[in-house]
């Protein structure tokens, strides 16, 4: 059966680096890569658009800080005004750190929701989960997967090119079978 | 123009002068300790500014002449009118005892900034520098600052200005390498900028709020002048330049990445920082003069050029 993928495994975050610009520049716009930790710079050099993600962060966080603020605002000031030692009642350093709090909370309920949507998360399976070793994709596995469904790019290119780049190993990926 | 008026812009533009100095030397202590790319590239100037501590240190001789024209316990014992235990005040800003410490801090600042020490500084001697610095540097804030309104105390006070100190420190340095045309980790220094910047807005509103919340006669005299009246639009001022802009505008990578969009934000928060030390200092002794506000920049130009001179040149050509 003609495999799903390629899937190279690399030995550090920096031959990943190496690796992913290189099939970038070769030509390839379906690859997809798996590290352990955030790598300054794969994004690029993977050749992917901007991510929407901290634009979702910052209206959620402009939303929870807005909505934190008027929450006081309101309770102090329309629907309970009280004299609070001959404070004004619109008493805005007192209402900061809450609007701080809820600005945090906001950006980061939008960011994790954010990130979930755009990594089409929660994936039941995908065909990379059967990948001998991958795994280790969570632990200190740096992998780099093609997609053979781009016709333009035939298996055995694909292969001599991950070869060419010193993985520790590449294994085919077969498509999950409904 | 009284006394008053003349010492205390003079007095805000020496401390405006010295912040970078300070900052410079705490970056150097801080990145002998921890390491990281962003020193490599700022370390030229902040060896630099430190080594301008002679210069700075005679801007700050001609305030012995003004000390009681700003200081209310040089000015009689009236000050401490109706406190209930004066002994500690009265011990602690003696004449003799005020004008000893300030030479000891000066001394200190000497050994802590001198370019031997710092060119040459082990671990063990940062992590010294940075806990003398810490505790000599709070102590020296209360006293040249804390000490215009000398019944009035703040535990974090000291911190907020050290903070801005740390602002100077980093603006100072990456402002000077970028114009001295050097390549800079910008992320990075941007990034280390935006820390400081927060920090210090973190610790002058924890401040605020604390006084605020309790609302008591002694502890809000330090704001009375700073809230009501012309100062209260400085106010403003100082946290839109030293806090909101610098934050909106480091944030984007297009900013940090690009050398003369972060000159630009490095400018603008070591300007900054002369009208925190303006806001700090003015309205203390002459809340209400407006030629003060208009003498510290005049007085803080050439005390800028005569300490700090020539060290774009130096940095592009190798000291003399």
């Amino acid at each position: 059966m003609k495999p799903w993928g390629l899937l190279a495994q690399f030995d550090s975050a920096e031959a990943l680096l190496v690796a992913a610009r290189a099939v970038h520049a070769a030509g390839c716009r379906q690859a997809e890569a798996y590290a352990p930790f955030d790598v300054e710079g794969l994004d690029e050099a993977l050749g992917l658009p901007p991510s929407r993600i901290p634009a979702a962060t910052l209206a959620g966080a402009v939303l929870g800080g807005a909505g934190g603020y008027f929450m006081q605002w309101y309770a102090a000031v329309i629907d309970l005004p009280l004299n609070i030692g001959g404070r004004p009642e619109h008493s805005w350093p007192m209402f900061i750190p809450v609007t701080f709090e809820m600005t945090i909370l906001g950006g980061a309920l939008a960011a994790v929701l954010a990130f979930f949507v755009a990594a089409r998360l929660p994936a039941l399976d995908h065909p990379v989960f059967g990948a001998p070793g991958f795994e280790q994709a969570s632990r200190d596995g740096f992998f780099l997967l093609l997609r053979l469904d781009d016709p333009a790019w035939p298996r055995d290119e694909a292969e001599r090119l991950l070869q060419g780049l010193s993985p520790r190993s590449v294994a085919p990926v077969q498509e999950v079978m409904p | 123009m009284s006394a008053a008026v003349f010492w205390s812009a003079w007095l805000a533009a020496a401390w405006w002068c010295l912040a970078p100095l300070l900052g410079a030397t705490v970056l150097i202590a801080l990145n002998r300790l921890t390491g990281g790319a962003w020193g490599q590239g700022i370390l030229p100037a902040a060896q630099a500014l430190a080594r301008r501590l002679p210069r700075v240190l005679l801007l700050w001789l001609p305030l012995v002449f003004g000390l009681r024209a700003l200081y209310p316990f040089l000015q009689g014992p009236d000050w401490l009118h109706g406190v209930e235990r004066p002994g500690f005040l009265q011990v602690w800003f003696a004449p003799w005892f005020f004008v000893a410490r300030g030479f000891a801090y000066a001394l200190a600042a000497w050994m802590l900034a001198r370019p031997a020490a710092l060119a040459t500084a082990g671990q063990g001697r940062a992590a010294a520098t940075l806990i003398a610095y810490l505790l000599l540097g709070s102590l020296a804030a209360v006293d040249a600052i804390g000490g215009l309104m000398p019944r009035w105390h703040s535990s974090v006070f000291a911190l907020t200005l050290l903070a801005g100190q740390l602002i100077a420190g980093i603006a100072a340095c990456t402002w000077l390498s970028l114009r001295a045309g050097r390549p800079l980790p910008g992320r990075d220094l941007g990034n280390l900028l935006l820390m400081a910047v927060m920090l210090w807005a973190y610790l002058g509103f924890m401040q605020l709020l604390i006084i605020w919340a309790e609302n008591l006669p002694r502890e809000i005299t330090w704001y009375l002048p700073r809230l009501l009246g012309g100062w209260s639009r400085g106010g403003v001022a100082l946290l839109l330049l030293q806090f909101v802009l610098p934050l909106v505008l480091l944030l984007f990578r297009a900013v940090k990445d690009h050398p003369a969009r972060l000159l630009g934000v490095a400018g603008l928060a070591w300007a900054a920082q002369l009208l925190d030390a303006a806001w700090q200092t003015l309205p203390s002794v002459v809340p209400a003069s407006g030629l003060a506000v208009v003498l510290v920049p005049l007085l803080a130009a050439p005390m800028a050029w005569l300490a700090y001179g020539g060290i774009v040149k130096e940095l592009r050509h190798g000291p003399r």
